[in-house]
């Protein structure tokens, strides 16, 4: 294919973009392998803002004028951070055993491998049919050929998909496309096993930073061989990317948490962003997490007004972009539809607490999750418990089954106003809801095992 | 000893037994874990290969139902000949959908296709599995308009500047529009619309 430069310099210009969001954010720098899953995830996010932006002032997308301000932008970096005297805050690093860099090397080594098997098979199927087509693929198509939001089509259109899902994917592949060419469809792949890399690199990190190394290396094989996450990584859906910045949402919180200030709030923002630019659950969570837990910490005054007040507006003002600029172009459309919704609240709370046990019960003891997740669940129970007995560790395992309880209860209150039976709607999303959380398990065992 | 960590997180020498305990359980979850993965990862091996086969092998043995894939091998060399600013009605002979809209953007397109009862039925009835997949297109696509009917066809033809007959062998017969065909497969065919 004759498009395949263009298409690694589009690919390129993603992880620069989030690598420069990742500096321009400030405060310490983390690790190296977090960095990159940092950028990996932020850079698409950063892309789309930028190209809903582009579209809002009516300049039309094409590559120069997407890529070429992160180009600018790195070049100017370059030259600044040569003349500095003094290099960017950085963590100090620990100085690891022989031993534990060498499990790390090998670890790394491994996630490259799989990744490398991943873009194979990726590559070898693409986007033709179903969801990956009718909900990212196409919208990408008209974000493509129209060259720009296309809102106005949108709302006209009489086709089927959901296009009025939130767009950074959809943007991003649109991308690709316009690299690509007539294999726009194939070219697309790698984007979907990049979120799998990222995912990986960011439980590596945890693991290899907290753990000593015989606990890190099985800890990382965990992650690495849940049969769903890989396979997640080979279609076009946007679930695995939300996992994995559920994922960063989770260490930047944590981060925050530990050392409240302006540079942690804001890559939390940085996250919860990415979040709601990637599904319509990531949406909420990221609302969620920016109306709850962002003023929690400024009431606690464990943050200032001014960075929690900046983080938070950012936020909301982000994830309002995408529902505005389709509610002023009528193009509301899809599973928004009120009609999907229960017209009362009846028996809300009911369908919530069946909605909630048939989660943790689909986790804990459906064969189908045990073929998709492998022990995953079972073994998070097993580090709850750990962590909860052990005092070193009872306040971040309290905090992390928290969470999990605020993500899980806000899916199973979204699942308890819809119209179909809580059972049926549990085993059609049950799937999707356990990668969309993955993020608690993994968390668990490294907090409960960090002693 | 607690070692101080520049990021406030602390790590502590354990003590032995229970590290390797740890690690013997976390190694037991692998064992399973990897017991689960490495059939999956054939089976996406196995998917690929299909998949290949089905966009690139004989179009004889692909399954009728599997409309994308037809759409897939026979669309983009139609929809190249068609001007970007043509207006473009695909008229489908087959009950499964496809993402039609897909290949012809950005020209104004839109499509018309079979939806009876009668063939949801048989379409269920064939394919058990898809069948919630199937009754919700049905309803989604009824609801937008989309059936065709001799009254939309002639409608929308009476606009289209062309017309894609997709798994359809006839063209339609309409007084006063006559039917030019541009290039034509094994799945589609590609009609310049001549009004008057």
């Amino acid at each position: 294919m004759d498009g395949w430069p263009l298409v690694a310099l589009v690919y390129a210009t993603q992880g620069l973009a989030g690598d420069l969001v990742g500096r321009a954010l400030g405060g310490a720098r983390p690790a190296r392998l977090e960095r990159l899953a940092q950028a990996l995830l932020l850079g698409p996010a950063a892309i789309a803002l930028q190209m809903m932006l582009l579209s809002l002032l009516s300049i039309p997308f094409s590559l120069p004028v997407v890529l070429g301000p992160w180009w600018l932008a790195a070049a100017v970096v370059w030259r600044r951070s040569r003349r500095a005297a003094a290099p960017m805050a950085a963590v100090a690093p620990a100085v690891p055993s022989r031993a534990s860099a060498r499990a790390t090397a090998v670890l790394v080594s491994l996630v490259l491998l799989l990744f490398a098997v991943l873009v194979w098979i990726g590559l070898r199927t693409p986007v033709f049919d179903s969801d990956p087509l009718n909900n990212f693929a196409f919208p990408a198509r008209l974000f493509e050929t129209h060259r720009s939001l296309a809102g106005d089509v949108i709302a006209d259109l009489r086709a089927v998909g959901h296009l009025e899902y939130p767009p950074l994917v959809a943007l991003n592949e649109a991308l690709v496309f316009m690299a690509a060419g007539p294999e726009r469809l194939r070219a697309v792949m790698p984007f979907f096993a990049l979120p799998w890399l990222a995912l990986q690199l960011l439980v590596l990190s945890a693991a290899c930073r907290r753990l000593r190394w015989e606990l890190a290396v099985p800890l990382s094989l965990l992650a690495l061989l849940v049969p769903e996450a890989f396979a997640l990584g080979t279609v076009g859906l946007a679930d695995l990317r939300l996992a994995a910045t559920v994922l960063l949402l989770a260490t930047t919180g944590a981060a925050l948490l530990r050392q409240p200030g302006g540079p942690q709030a804001a890559r939390f923002a940085a996250a919860a962003i990415a979040c709601a630019l990637t599904k319509i659950e990531g949406l909420s969570l990221a609302v969620a997490a920016a109306i709850v837990f962002v003023p929690a910490l400024t009431v606690r005054r464990r943050l200032s007004l001014r960075a929690g007040a900046a983080a938070e507006l950012a936020t909301l003002a982000a994830a309002a972009l995408w529902p505005l600029y389709l509610a002023a172009h009528d193009a509301a459309i899809g599973s928004l539809d009120p009609g999907a919704v229960r017209a009362s609240s009846s028996g809300l709370l009911e369908r919530f607490g069946q909605a909630a046990r048939g989660f943790f019960a689909f986790a804990l003891s459906s064969p189908v999750a045990s073929r998709f997740y492998g022990p995953l669940w079972q073994l998070a129970v097993l580090a709850a418990i750990v962590g909860l007995a052990r005092r070193a560790a009872r306040r971040e395992t309290c905090a992390l089954l928290v969470a999990l309880a605020a993500h899980v209860g806000l899916y199973c209150l979204l699942l308890a106003q819809a119209s179909q039976p809580v059972e049926w709607t549990l085993q059609a999303a049950g799937l999707r809801l356990l990668t969309h959380t993955i993020a608690w398990p993994l968390l668990l065992l490294v907090v409960a095992l960090a002693v | 000893m607690p070692v101080p960590r520049p990021d406030g997180e602390r790590r502590t020498a354990a003590p032995g037994r229970l590290v390797a305990l740890a690690a013997a359980v976390l190694l037991a979850g692998v064992a399973v874990q990897a017991r689960h993965f490495v059939p999956r990862l054939l089976a996406l091996d196995r998917q690929a290969r299909t998949v290949t086969a089905l966009l690139e092998g004989p179009e004889s043995e692909v399954d009728p139902a599997l409309s994308q894939v037809f759409a897939w091998r026979s669309l983009p060399a139609l929809a190249a000949r068609i001007p970007e600013d043509a207006r473009v009605l695909l008229v489908s002979g087959t009950f499964f959908p496809a993402q039609y809209h897909f290949y012809f953007q950005p020209r104004p397109f839109t499509f018309l296709q079979p939806l009876e009862p009668r063939l949801l039925q048989t379409a269920i009835e064939r394919h058990p599995a898809m069948a919630e997949t199937l009754r919700d297109q049905y309803a989604r696509l009824e609801a937008k308009g989309l059936r065709l009917t001799p009254e939309r066809l002639h409608a929308e033809l009476s606009r289209a500047d062309y017309l894609v007959l997709f798994r359809r062998p006839e063209p339609p017969v309409e007084p006063g529009i006559a039917l030019e065909l541009v290039a034509r497969d094994d799945v589609a065919a590609l009609y310049r619309v001549v009004r008057g």
